[in-house]
């Protein structure tokens, strides 16, 4: 079906160049490379000058919804963590359940369920909320894995340290047991929120104008999806190097801070 | 109207979604495995020259959304001339994105292994590819199965994406249904039952393979 | 929950310590069956014993970090883990013990020191937090205790980069810095090089001739007897004897100590 197809289209341009009926494979090869490169319709990356203005505004409401998702998610992870540690067995359990159930369907799915979900039951929400909600819900688990890893990765003793020394639950939470969890939590937070980023694409799928959807419409109308598709990628690739530069910074962070012995 | 009369209608859509949806599942996983493996031993090749592109490659795609991926094999192909059905340009997408992932865990399992087992057998006279077939892999496959299955799980979840460049998979077919029904609820919460029941039916087949792969008691000296 | 407690001494210089009647089970496994000591204002109780034998568990209970299921701790006279009332005793709030625990200075076997708190910021932090100690005021005390245990040069270093005996004297400053009533050190040289358990021992011999009341789980018995004014033996969750150094490590009653420190011994410990 679709490799024989592939193949021919790679090596195509073998055969049907006239006049060389003898060529050898590989720079028959190369022509052919080059002539689809050049044909039936030449790269153009001028088109970017044009549909930049729309690129930017869907590139703005990528960040706007990462940022959100991560703004909402990351303490949901934190307290799923938490549920997941509590005493109480229903608690856990309940926790283990929905995590289960988050981490065993698409992503996709849960933006539609919201997206059409709360109008039924009576909420009308513009897409960008509905759609920071449903990823917040799904991202919280993940995240929640991410945190009780690196809650489980700090020592009982710090817990005891702090309460024998007469430190509020709080304040040792936040003060002296969550940035431990750095070296342990980063890596894995790091690389869940260049998912989220690129899970914002998905919003596409519900009408909300981010990068992908703004790319979609740009290409549709001018028939230059080549072009198009590599510049939101190389955007999408720009704001994964601020992620890449965070992790690095954390990292600088924890090195002094590491563990003693 | 009761439950029965909303969803039978719309069986065999879903029914044809549902088998859209293992067909992709299935294609992506085993095309992207062979491929992974390669890359992961392309990553990890002393020369310099077969490293670079390999790295390079599993870098893109991992830094690039795969519903981009997935839009430039529908839609930008064709401008370079190549026309493709949505499934497969679908299955040529996700596997082009997956076999990046998949590599890098297929690699954590290969670093695992003690480098003393390719000294050992470079001292035993052992040719590369022989140590890698004989030695390196049968000792990394256990410690591989894990994070390979769970980015199983994770391509099989990920085949929805498939439903955006019309592909009637079980998404769209559950999304299509909602849509007509105005019962979101009903379509896409089964849907939704009918992944998680792929999933599980994934890890037990994990559980399985780790039980038969269970790494065979290392020989000890006696003390 | 309403728990009896025997009446209040009368004498106008209560016992710094008081532990009455401590009770402790994880499981079927009896920890602390019954356990009373007394400790003075001023006295350093050395508290020794096999691995299990309920000493560590003790200290924990005495701070309610291990909550004891019965029995009653009293330092300087106040009640630890309990409020009195009018009708008895009730388990003290969550805030409450909090309050309690400060007066309580503990020292762990491994230290336990923040490791993304600089030297000082270990010091400070529970000043600040607990007592409300203004900040210039919690740095001038944290100076003048890393001089005390020989660290005034190391404020500014995390603990990662510290020798083990370095890390347990900030430790030790860390306690102090809460002006504790009482000081429990749980085998606080077990987890250290040979050769850095001196300067820890050090500081602590400072303590106690500066007037701490101290209780120390140890298996240093050059150090019980040299620095401790008793030394207690532990066995199976009970005191089994308890005197004066000399006694009790040259010429023990019981048959256990005996066995106890003989094992000790041999091993050169």
């Amino acid at each position: 079906m679709g490799l024989p197809k592939i193949l021919l289209w790679i090596f195509g341009g073998c055969h049907r160049r006239p006049g060389r009926p003898g060529r050898p494979l590989m720079s028959g090869w190369r022509t052919a490379v080059r002539s689809r490169l050049r044909s039936p319709v030449a790269l153009d990356f001028s088109i970017l000058a044009v549909v930049w203005p729309a690129l930017l505004r869907g590139a703005l409401v990528t960040i706007e919804l990462t940022f959100l998702v991560l703004l909402f998610a990351t303490p949901a992870g934190v307290g799923v963590a938490l549920l997941a540690r509590a005493r109480v067995r229903g608690v856990r359990r309940a926790v283990m359940v929905a995590s289960w159930v988050m981490r065993g369907v698409p992503p996709l799915l849960v933006l539609f369920l919201m997206f059409f979900g709360l109008p039924v039951i009576g909420y009308r929400v513009s897409p960008l909320p509905s759609a920071v909600m449903a990823m917040t819900l799904y991202m919280a688990f993940y995240f929640g894995e991410v945190f009780r890893a690196g809650l489980d990765s700090v020592p009982d003793g710090q817990w005891r340290a702090a309460k024998a020394l007469g430190l509020s639950p709080a304040r040792t939470l936040f003060r002296i047991i969550l940035p431990q969890t750095i070296p342990a939590a980063l890596p894995p937070y790091i690389s869940h929120a260049t998912e989220v980023l690129k899970g914002t694409a998905l919003a596409a799928s519900v009408a909300v104008p981010e990068l992908t959807s703004a790319a979609k419409q740009v290409f549709v109308v001018t028939y230059r999806p080549f072009e198009i598709l590599i510049a939101a990628a190389a955007i999408y690739a720009l704001i994964d190097a601020v992620f890449i530069g965070v992790q690095a910074l954390g990292e600088r962070w924890a090195r002094r801070r590491r563990p003693a012995r | 109207m009761s439950l029965t009369e909303i969803v039978t209608p719309y069986l065999p859509g879903l029914l044809s979604g549902f088998l859209m949806t293992l067909w992709l599942s299935a294609a992506v996983i085993l095309v992207s495995t062979p491929l992974a493996l390669l890359l992961a031993l392309l990553r990890d090749s002393h020369n310099f020259w077969l490293r670079l592109p390999a790295t390079v490659y599993v870098t893109i795609f991992r830094m690039v959304p795969a519903l981009i991926v997935l839009f430039f094999a529908f839609y930008a192909l064709p401008q370079l001339g190549l026309r493709l059905k949505p499934v497969t340009a679908a299955i040529l997408g996700m596997v082009a994105v997956g076999a990046a992932y998949m590599s890098e865990d297929i690699r954590g399992g290969l670093q695992a292994i003690d480098r003393g087992q390719w000294k050992a057998a470079r001292a035993l006279g052992l040719s590369h590819a022989h140590t890698l077939r004989r030695i390196i892999l049968p000792q990394a496959l256990p410690l591989v199965v894990p994070p390979y299955m769970t980015r199983a799980i994770i391509m099989m979840k990920g085949t929805s994406l498939a439903s955006m460049v019309a592909v009637g998979d079980l998404t769209a077919e559950a999304v299509r249904a909602s849509s007509i029904t105005y019962q979101p609820f009903i379509f896409i919460i089964l849907a939704g039952a009918v992944y998680l029941a792929i999933s599980a039916a994934l890890v037990i087949f994990q559980h399985w393979a780790e039980a038969r792969l269970k790494p065979a008691p290392m020989a000890r000296r006696r003390v | 929950m309403s728990i009896h407690l025997p009446d209040p001494p009368k004498v106008s210089i209560a016992p710094m310590v008081e532990v009455t009647g401590l009770r402790k089970t994880y499981g079927s496994v009896v920890a602390l069956d019954d356990v009373s000591l007394t400790v003075k204002r001023g006295e350093v109780v050395a508290i020794i014993g096999a691995s299990g034998s309920g000493k560590s568990t003790l200290l924990r209970a005495i701070n309610f970090l291990d909550p004891p299921e019965a029995g009653t701790v009293r330092v300087d006279g106040n009640l630890v883990g309990l409020t009195e009332g009018a009708t008895g005793a009730r388990r003290a709030t969550e805030i409450e013990m909090r309050r309690h625990r400060a007066d309580i200075g503990m020292v762990f076997q491994h230290f336990n020191l923040f490791p993304h708190f600089t030297v000082l910021q270990n010091i400070i932090e529970a000043p600040m937090a607990v007592r409300r100690t203004p900040k210039a005021e919690a740095v001038a005390t944290a100076r003048t205790l890393l001089a005390d245990v020989g660290l005034a040069d190391k404020e500014r270093a995390f603990p990662a980069e510290l020798s083990g005996g370095q890390q347990q004297r900030v430790a030790i400053a860390r306690a102090l810095a809460m002006k504790p009533r009482v000081m429990l050190f749980d085998e606080p040289t077990s987890a250290l090089d040979p050769e850095l358990v001196g300067e820890v021992l050090r500081v602590m011999r400072d303590l106690a001739e500066g007037g701490m009341t101290m209780l120390v789980v140890t298996h240093e018995m050059g150090f019980a007897e040299e620095v401790a004014d008793r030394v207690v033996f532990f066995d199976s969750g009970r005191i089994v004897e308890e005197g004066a150094p000399a006694d009790v490590l040259r010429a023990p009653a019981h048959p256990r100590t005996r066995a106890f420190l003989q094992r000790v011994l041999r091993r050169g410990l």
